[in-house]
């Protein structure tokens, strides 16, 4: 089997922000009329810079730091789905990012097929896909909804769908953006114990959660993100502990800096 | 320029357009009783409405007519409705790609497959329900009808693809769009003949060249030719379109290009 891995080559993400959201035709032809400030300067925030990193084989990396300090950018610019203004991401392995349950349900079709489509998305034949659904099935319990369409399913079972499918599929290297909730104590514990299970069976783990304890018992490896920049690499411990005091004493570290506006914005 | 995902990266989610397209050929007909039929219908009365009140005003043959008007509107309604639908494709899919990453060709090219087999199917069947109306014999022609999809699906790919992109960026192109695209099917001979033998036909000699300067012209005759005249395009027709619809979909891959790194700040 093939090592896999993730490399971050000095990654920079700028997003460029708009004061006004105007982005239609006629906006545009009205403001150049009338002679208005088309908008006012961009200002761009960095999401992202200067970010090296080296994820091996083998590791479970957990994520710390505040809202917009450019934890879940970076899950995004793993997964492709940022481009990243400057610098270069590698990675070799089948790459699975739950980031949101959910992806790409067609609520008009039966579960049935947004299996399909889920794992066509994840990069899975039908073929593959179709030896996967008796165990979706029996573990989301939802069997019997087979051939209903997802719209009449309540949000709690279409979670329960959701979460089946992603975990039923073996990713090499997994990324998760918060620990999926909701649903019935029952459930949960379900749950929490494939998680695990998925998570052992992974190569590598990127995680990113706001619970010290999950970090600390999922992962080998840690990083502090802060606005957009790596200030601590270590161990979970040495890194939960360390964020914990500064959110405790407000320290140096904890320069203000802005919420991450996530739109409109164009990379430059 | 971090990665520039070709069409390499299209081909590797195959799988993802195949779903798109049957699962959108299966919302579009599940619950209908009559399936398929609807999206016939559609074509077929507008057809059927745009003969009789042509034949009447223009004085065509009212059966050839009919002919005429169908091997023109089938094509062109693939066209606008393509186009129309790869607006907002990468819009619409928003939700999709903050989750996962796509190459977001995918989305234009599921709308085109998308029409792609109604269309197909729609003139299949059109062409067989009029054969005995109209005493309709097919030609050898027909043969060339295969290189006639090519030069519409390139047309409208490219069209579709600076469409979707454009859209992204401001959101009421596609009113816009709706009505440019009806303004052209009036400008395309389709309900009317450009040329007709012998009489003056309803379009003046001097006025013809500009009708001819319209792009979507040349493809539309790739269809009329076969179907309605039973003779194959001249070379000079055959190089017109081939010719068309390569600088289009060449312009519609460069700029989707171009901008497909950016859109996603976009959405």
């Amino acid at each position: 089997m093939a090592e896999n891995f993730i490399t971050l080559q000095d990654i920079g993400l700028e997003f460029r922000i708009f004061s006004t959201r105007t982005r239609s035709i006629k906006e545009s032809v009205l403001n150049y009329l009338l002679r208005r400030e088309y908008t006012k300067p961009t200002r761009s925030v960095a999401a992202l810079s200067g970010i090296n990193l080296h994820i091996p084989h083998g590791q479970r990396l957990g994520i710390v730091g505040d809202n917009g300090s450019g934890k879940s950018s970076m899950l995004k610019v793993i997964t492709r789905i940022y481009p990243p203004t400057s610098g270069r991401v590698q990675s070799q392995g089948f790459l699975v990012p739950l980031l949101e349950v959910g992806i790409g349900f067609n609520t008009e079709l039966s579960g049935l097929e947004n299996i399909f489509l889920t794992g066509a998305i994840m990069g899975f034949s039908r073929k593959r896909m179709a030896q996967r659904v008796d165990q979706i099935f029996d573990f989301s319990e939802l069997g019997e909804f087979a051939d209903t369409p997802v719209k009449y399913y309540s949000s709690g079972m279409a979670q329960r769908l959701a979460f089946s499918i992603a975990t039923e599929i073996d990713p090499e290297i997994l990324l998760l953006d918060e620990i999926f909730s909701a649903g019935d104590i029952h459930w949960m514990e379900k749950a929490q114990r494939r998680m695990r299970a998925l998570i052992d069976r992974t190569s590598i783990l990127v995680l990113v959660s706001h619970s010290m304890e999950l970090i600390q018992s999922y992962c080998d490896r840690a990083i502090w993100l802060e606005a957009g920049k790596i200030v601590m690499d270590g161990t979970p411990d040495q890194i939960v502990e360390a964020y914990r005091s500064a959110a405790a004493g407000g320290s140096a570290a904890r320069s203000t800096h802005e919420e991450q506006a996530p739109l409109p914005a164009v990379p430059r | 320029m971090a990665t520039s995902p070709g069409l390499r990266e299209v081909w590797r989610f195959r799988e993802v357009i195949k779903n798109f397209v049957s699962q959108d050929l299966k919302v579009k007909y599940r619950r209908s009783f009559l399936g398929f039929f609807w999206s016939l219908l559609n074509p077929l009365l507008q057809m059927a409405v745009i003969t009789v009140v042509f034949s009447l005003i223009f004085k065509f043959p009212m059966k050839l007519y009919a002919l005429y008007v169908l091997s023109g509107l089938v094509p062109w309604s693939f066209w606008a409705t393509s186009v129309d639908g790869c607006c907002m494709s990468i819009v619409s899919a928003e939700s999709m790609l903050k989750r996962q990453y796509f190459p977001k060709l995918v989305f234009p090219i599921s709308v085109i497959m998308q029409n792609l087999v109604t269309f197909v199917l729609s003139l299949a069947v059109l062409l067989l329900v009029l054969a005995p109306v109209t005493g309709y014999v097919p030609s050898a022609a027909l043969l060339v009808l295969p290189l006639s999809f090519l030069c519409l699906v390139g047309v409208s790919l490219g069209v579709g693809m600076v469409a979707a992109v454009a859209t992204v960026y401001f959101r009421d192109l596609q009113h816009l769009i709706s009505v440019a695209l009806n303004a052209l099917f009036y400008l395309t001979p389709i309900i009317y003949p450009l040329e007709t033998a012998g009489g003056e036909g309803p379009i003046p000699h001097r006025y013809r060249y500009f009708f001819k300067l319209n792009p979507m012209y040349s493809i539309i005759e790739m269809f009329h030719r076969p179907i309605y005249e039973g003779r194959l395009p001249t070379n000079y027709e055959l190089i017109v379109a081939v010719a068309v619809a390569s600088v289009t979909l060449g312009v519609g891959l460069l700029v989707f290009r171009r901008y497909e790194n950016s859109l996603i700040f976009n959405l």
